[in-house]
């Protein structure tokens, strides 16, 4: 529960001054991998992380998570790993994923009442009355592709030709 | 069939001869403004040059599945963080292959995490969800994701298919006859049923796929969208928050697992910015709104 409100915290935190970049959270290995020097996979081995061992997040630099594994601390590839605690539970991510690797199947998604908070949900679309007023206040905030451009060069984007990608073969 | 009719499209929008596209929005609309376009002759070329539905016809659905969201829940009122999603969000749609829509973003007023797009050029990103993300990386990869829904018309072939329905709709704003208003509100009940049911898994995964892509094209750090899949898989499944996301999408794991194998074609681009800092100061704008 506590850990559940951290994230959003830490995050408000984190604006008040230089606090770690990203909130602490827990996560679980996957399937047998090492914890490494430096986010490359050619980077020496700090240690062996077995699978269902529970690592602390310190931060993301691309497809690497810096973590804390008891006393050491290095980087894992983020395929390695799912957020969440393995034991102990409640978590969506790990549940699921070694349902999944020992049954092939998917499990059922986690669908419960909301108390106490501003949501949404499907009865709220299905019973929706239509607010064509509320459609041209988007105009309000609109760029043009001009003021998109200048706002990608101030901060160093790049535009790079990639190809799409073809769905792996490989399902899990 | 979907992907030949959009890779028609996408050849169409880059033909030399159509650079006029935008003057063609331009004219259209200065047309039915001023009540001098014919305009069942202009709809019925842009079929024949665009397929079943033509731009001007996209645009009139896509008005009335919004009208659907935002009759929903409201958008925020927090104009900085408004426009800054736009700015993200149209330079995020500029790597598309319909980089001419009239793209419109929007923050919705909710604690409960989760994204949507709409015919046209219409998508929206919670509150709720951008309060959990930790970096603009993060927003662009989720952006990103939300403009495959858009440029393969997953919605539009949803609601078409799902309602059988005739999208034909005459858009002259002169003269809505009752026919007319009849059939907005069948495409009204048709996005009703279809937001809270949520689209086919095979399309969540196609725009996870290309999201990344579109993400790492807009110059981004491209692990954006599947940090945001690791953080909605750490979040326990009984918060409610997630329970129309969950209702709507596959689970985050599995669609983690199905990116994963493609992660090694991510890597030449995983050095590029995650732009963390400005996110974060934008984030603090969130807690001027009461």
């Amino acid at each position: 529960m506590m850990r559940r409100l951290l994230p959003p915290l830490l995050a408000l935190l984190a604006l008040a001054g230089p606090l770690p970049a990203l909130a602490e959270q827990l996560a679980t290995v996957l399937l047998d991998t090492e914890l490494r020097a430096e986010p490359y996979s050619d980077a020496g081995v700090i240690a062996a992380l077995p699978a269902k061992a529970t690592l602390t997040i310190l931060q993301r630099q691309g497809g690497w998570y810096q973590a804390r594994h008891g006393t050491q601390s290095g980087w894992v590839r983020m395929s390695a790993i799912r957020m969440g605690e393995a034991s102990g539970g409640g978590s969506s991510g790990i549940s699921e994923t070694l349902q999944f690797l020992s049954s092939g199947r998917s499990g059922a998604s986690g669908v419960t009442v909301a108390t106490g908070i501003r949501g949404l949900d499907a009865a709220d679309v299905a019973n929706a009355t239509p607010n064509h007023q509320a459609v041209k206040t988007l105009e309000r905030f609109q760029v043009s592709a001009a003021q998109a451009q200048k706002f990608a060069a101030n901060s160093r984007l790049q535009s790079k030709p990639v190809n799409y990608l073809e769905a792996s073969e490989e399902r899990p | 069939m979907m992907t030949r009719l959009t890779a028609l499209l996408a050849a169409l929008l880059l033909l030399p001869a159509a650079t006029c596209q935008a003057g063609f929005f331009d004219k259209l609309k200065e047309g039915l403004e001023s009540g001098e376009l014919d305009l069942g002759q202009t709809i019925e070329q842009a079929k024949q040059a665009f397929g079943e539905v033509s731009p001007a016809q996209e645009q009139a659905v896509g008005e009335e599945a919004v009208a659907v969201l935002l009759g929903a829940v409201p958008l925020l009122g927090n104009d900085p963080l408004q426009r800054y999603v736009n700015r993200v969000g149209h330079w995020v749609a500029l790597h598309t292959e319909r980089q001419q829509l009239p793209w419109r973003f929007g923050v919705l007023d909710t604690d409960d995490v989760n994204a949507f797009a709409a015919p046209g050029g219409y998508i929206f990103i919670t509150r709720g969800l951008m309060l959990r993300m930790q970096s603009e990386a993060e927003l662009a990869g989720t952006l990103a994701h939300e403009t495959v829904h858009v440029v393969e018309k997953h919605y539009l072939d949803a609601v078409q298919k799902q309602a059988q329905m005739d999208l034909a709709v005459n858009v002259a704003g002169t003269q809505v006859a009752a026919e007319e208003r009849a059939k907005l509100e069948r495409i009204s009940s048709g996005f009703r049923e279809l937001y809270s049911r949520g689209l086919d898994k095979e399309d969540e995964f196609e725009a996870d796929r290309k999201g990344v892509v579109i993400a790492a094209r807009a110059g981004y750090d491209p692990y954006g969208l599947p940090a945001v899949l690791q953080t909605l898989a750490g979040m326990n499944p009984e918060d409610a928050a997630l329970a129309f996301l969950f209702k709507t999408h596959p689970p985050p794991s599995q669609r983690l697992g199905l990116l994963e194998p493609l992660f090694s074609r991510l890597d030449p681009y995983a050095r590029q910015p995650q732009l963390q800092q400005r996110f974060l100061r934008q984030m603090a704008q969130l807690k001027k709104t009461p």
